[in-house]
């Protein structure tokens, strides 16, 4: 009835995401205040609209419009180039960024090694387990390894022993990996030697690694967070996994966020 | 060929398609309708026009391959981290940009829960002594923006105008101050979580 009332719906209500159209004619300050206030709620609540609207508003509606152009023009392009119906070339997955960086031409190579080393052992990994317990949900979930911090070269360690414990790493030889990894002191390395021990199946360890990651906070916190909720898992720590996953799915802005609730969808938490 | 269909699906309709038959078509639609959200938060993260367009075209791509590998329940939710994800590697790859998109006032709230509001038609007026209550557990700026944007019903740049904020300190108060609110009045009602 009174207003109150109304402002509290109003708080709690979500709002349609806008169309293209409607989000542009904002940014142009050309809707009605009513319109207008619709999009405002609705980028409150969504932070992939509030994003692209900073974004818009950061280039102009003119040149974001030319971008758009642009953009047609490259997908239908890109769609020409693999007819409907035929099977798309399979791309890796985690590490198809690194062939941007000069100099590196080996990257190609060792992105493939890695995702074949990855798909090894996760396929080795996985089968053993049973379809329903906590440690097969956190095995599904696991993404494994963290793409930035494999990357040759970028990270604040020497970066000869990075690398070769990287190397390792692509090989599937996580045990000397690690020994490497657990000897360097940035979180990149801690992270790494958090998954190394994960594939070896050893997740005390691999906790311990990730933890000290989370702590170190340097920039990989998200995926070490993410990954020890998955340890918690497979320790059998559920209430400290499902507190950690929480966590993570309740806040929108943690790259795992989506994953953290489809793992804690299957506990059935 | 067969785009009235296409036209009508819904995204996880698309996506089904696209799984039964690997026709890259139906994930043309589904970017082409998100189109605009990429775009704009790449834009956003990477701070460059060319570098924006050809992250969105390398998520179309990665839109191919881990559309095929992953189920997909909440296509929006998910596009999001798909899309901050690949600018947060490009950004950690260029030096001296790292993790900036994040500032204070997101990682306030890092360990935010995701709020259980279901609950809220009944007893209007304890409902709105707990609101009041919440808000002034608020900090300042939070409090203050969000009684104008939803109490006073003003737009952000009135907000910005009344309160000498930045329009994006504003949005960003907002934002912070309403899922804060969300949290302190769940806990409120539900004090077990």
């Amino acid at each position: 009835m009174s207003r109150n009332r109304k402002h509290i719906e109003d708080i709690f209500s979500r709002e349609e995401t806008p169309q293209s159209d409607e989000l542009l004619a904002y940014v142009d300050g050309k809707l009605s205040p009513e319109a207008a206030r619709r999009v405002e709620k609705a980028i409150i609540d969504d932070p992939m609209l509030s994003d692209a609207v900073d974004g818009i508003e950061e280039v102009g509606t003119e040149a974001f419009q030319d971008l758009m152009l642009d953009l047609d023009r490259a997908l239908e392009d890109r769609l020409q180039e693999a007819p409907a119906g035929k099977e798309i070339e399979f791309r890796p997955e985690v590490p198809s960024q690194p062939e941007s960086r000069p100099a590196k031409s080996q990257s190609r190579i060792f992105a493939i090694a890695a995702v074949i080393a990855l798909l090894v052992a996760v396929g080795v990994v996985l089968n053993p387990f049973s379809p329903q317990g906590p440690g097969a949900i956190a095995l599904d979930g696991y993404k494994g390894m963290s793409e930035p911090a494999l990357m040759v070269g970028e990270n604040p360690d020497q970066q000869s022993e990075y690398d070769r414990a990287s190397a390792l790493y692509r090989q599937g030889k996580f045990q000397e990996a690690a020994e490497l990894y657990s000897k360097l002191p940035s979180s990149e390395a801690k992270l790494m030697a958090g998954h190394c021990h994960f594939q070896l199946e050893k997740y005390e360890q691999s906790a311990e690694f990730f933890r000290a990651a989370v702590q170190l906070d340097q920039g990989n916190r998200q995926d070490a967070e993410y990954n020890l909720a998955l340890c918690y898992l497979q320790l059998e720590r559920e209430k400290d996994a499902g507190k950690l996953l929480r966590n993570i799915a309740g806040d929108e802005y943690h790259i795992y966020h989506v994953q953290a609730a489809e793992v804690l969808e299957r506990l059935g938490q | 060929m067969g785009n009235s269909n296409t036209q009508e699906a819904t995204d996880l309709e698309l996506i089904a398609e696209y799984k039964a038959t690997g026709n890259n078509r139906h994930v043309g639609e589904l970017f082409r309708r998100h189109q605009h959200m990429i775009l704009g938060t790449c834009i956003k993260f990477l701070k460059h026009k060319e570098e924006a367009k050809d992250a969105s075209m390398d998520i179309f791509e990665e839109l191919l391959v881990k559309l095929l590998k992953h189920d997909v329940s909440n296509f929006k939710s998910w596009l999001y981290s798909l899309t901050s994800n690949h600018c947060r590697m490009k950004i950690r790859r260029r030096k001296g940009i790292v993790e900036e998109e994040f500032d204070a006032e997101k990682n306030e709230s890092y360990f935010m829960e995701t709020p259980d509001y279901e609950h809220l038609d009944s007893e209007a007026q304890s409902e709105i002594d707990l609101l009041n209550n919440a808000l002034s557990q608020l900090k300042v700026h939070q409090a203050e923006c969000v009684r104008l944007f939803y109490l006073q019903e003003l737009s952000y740049k009135e907000v910005a105008a009344k309160t000498g904020y930045e329009l994006k300190k504003v949005k960003s108060y907002i934002q912070n101050g309403k899922r804060n609110l969300q949290l302190i009045l769940s806990k409120a009602k539900n004090p077990r979580s």
